[in-house]
């Protein structure tokens, strides 16, 4: 009876302080919500709250520091081309995507490994070039070498993170299989191939 | 001591008594905790109304700097179709115009319905929902600047913003023509439009 007696007197007490306590926080809550009114009432009235507004042009920032356009990879790729006047473009298929392996088919070689440039990239761009070395004498030695010649060039000249043969005039690669026929003297006019060629790509702002 | 050796008539009042005193205690015990317990919840609750209308009321200065410097650019970005209803007509208008003014060969569009967007990189949407249109372009170019021009028109007249998808470009010819209205390069390009709407459906409006 005197455990309980005591028990519930502490119990009388707490509550007793928390409905104090409960009053004085409801007379701020009103005392605060009567001047938050007052100084609303200073704003003009907007379609959503200010910190809507503020995440509308944020992400709106954030979709225009990540738009994409090809034109600039193209102009690199067409300088690069310049330089190598017997490979003759036929076909540029520009993508972009956060995966720098993104529609690497089951046929494509796998890509090497990006190198981290310490730069923060947001996206790759990559371009799958098909070509021609045009015109072709039947040196299959003289267009790999032209291939691979393009190919350091974008390498050292145009900062790309990689260049992949995806299909070679003459595919030497031990994976691959050869066969020919020597006494077939006849030359092709032109000798098709394609790389794949991957740009990191940091956002505007980054 | 046996049950029947209890003298019960002289043990009924003390434990009638006690049984009485246990079940007074038992509900002093209950009671107190029952009130105790509201007004700890009733302080809880009036205490959270207290902290948020402080928040807001703290927050107003912050408020009105946004709608000084934000509010116009969510208005603008309302007006141009990227915030609320995208601009579908404009955009097409501007593509017809585009093509006669670069006196295009060839343009054909098509645009698809509109779709929830997940981007690949880090976006805070809030209360809001990004979503794409795709725009499927394909053109017969005289020449590749061409492309860049249309997108220049697009990045300058359309109202909206886009980002290019994918963008594929092929010789449609071995030897380049002159002629204005011959095809040298053909371009099919996927642009994604964005628009930023109120996820739950609710219309902005101004």
């Amino acid at each position: 009876m005197l455990g309980s007696a005591l028990w519930s007197w502490f119990n009388l007490i707490d509550g007793v302080s928390d409905r104090q306590l409960a009053r004085d926080a409801e007379k701020k809550a009103v005392f605060y919500q009567a001047r938050y009114d007052r100084e609303k009432g200073r704003l003009p009235p907007t379609a959503v709250s200010p910190a809507d507004i503020k995440t509308a042009v944020d992400i709106v920032d954030t979709l225009t520091q990540h738009k994409a356009a090809p034109l600039g990879r193209m102009e690199v790729l067409g300088q690069a081309l310049a330089g190598f006047p017997i490979l003759r473009l036929e076909e540029i298929q520009w993508t972009v995507s956060t995966d720098p392996q993104a529609g690497t088919g089951a046929a494509t070689p796998q890509v090497p490994p990006v190198p981290d440039t310490g730069q923060a990239t947001s996206y790759y761009e990559i371009a799958e070039i098909t070509a021609n070395v045009y015109p072709f004498d039947g040196n299959y030695r003289a267009a790999l070498d032209q291939i691979n010649r393009f190919g350091e060039v974008l390498r050292s000249k145009y900062q790309a993170h990689s260049v992949t043969a995806v299909n070679l005039p003459l595919d030497t690669r031990s994976s691959a299989q050869i066969r020919g026929d020597t006494k077939d003297v006849s030359i092709p006019e032109k000798a098709a191939f394609s790389v794949r060629v991957v740009f990191g790509a940091e956002h505007a702002n980054g | 001591m046996r049950t029947v050796d209890i003298e019960w008539p002289l043990l009924s009042a003390p434990l009638a008594a006690l049984v009485v005193a246990l079940i007074i205690s038992a509900l002093l015990v209950i009671a107190s905790g029952y009130f105790r317990d509201q007004m700890a919840g009733a302080y809880r609750l009036n205490n959270q109304k207290f902290l948020e209308v402080s928040r807001k009321y703290l927050s107003v200065d912050q408020d009105e700097l946004i709608i000084k410097e934000q509010y116009p650019r969510f208005v603008n970005l309302y007006r141009r179709g990227i915030v609320g209803e995208e601009k579908r007509l404009d955009w097409v208008e501007i593509l017809k115009n585009a093509a006669a003014t670069l006196k295009l060969p060839g343009l054909r569009y098509e645009i698809t319905s509109r779709e929830a967007y997940s981007p690949a990189f880090p976006l805070v949407t809030g209360p809001y929902q990004v979503s794409t249109s795709t725009m499927k372009l394909e053109l017969g170019l005289l020449h590749e600047n061409d492309l860049a021009s249309l997108l220049q028109d697009l990045d300058e007249k359309a109202p909206g913003i886009y980002t290019v998808k994918e963008c594929k470009l092929t010789r449609a010819q071995n030897v380049v023509a002159e002629k204005p209205d011959d095809e040298n390069v053909k371009a099919e390009c996927d642009l994604l439009w964005f628009t930023v709407s109120l996820a739950s459906g609710e219309k902005i409006e101004l």
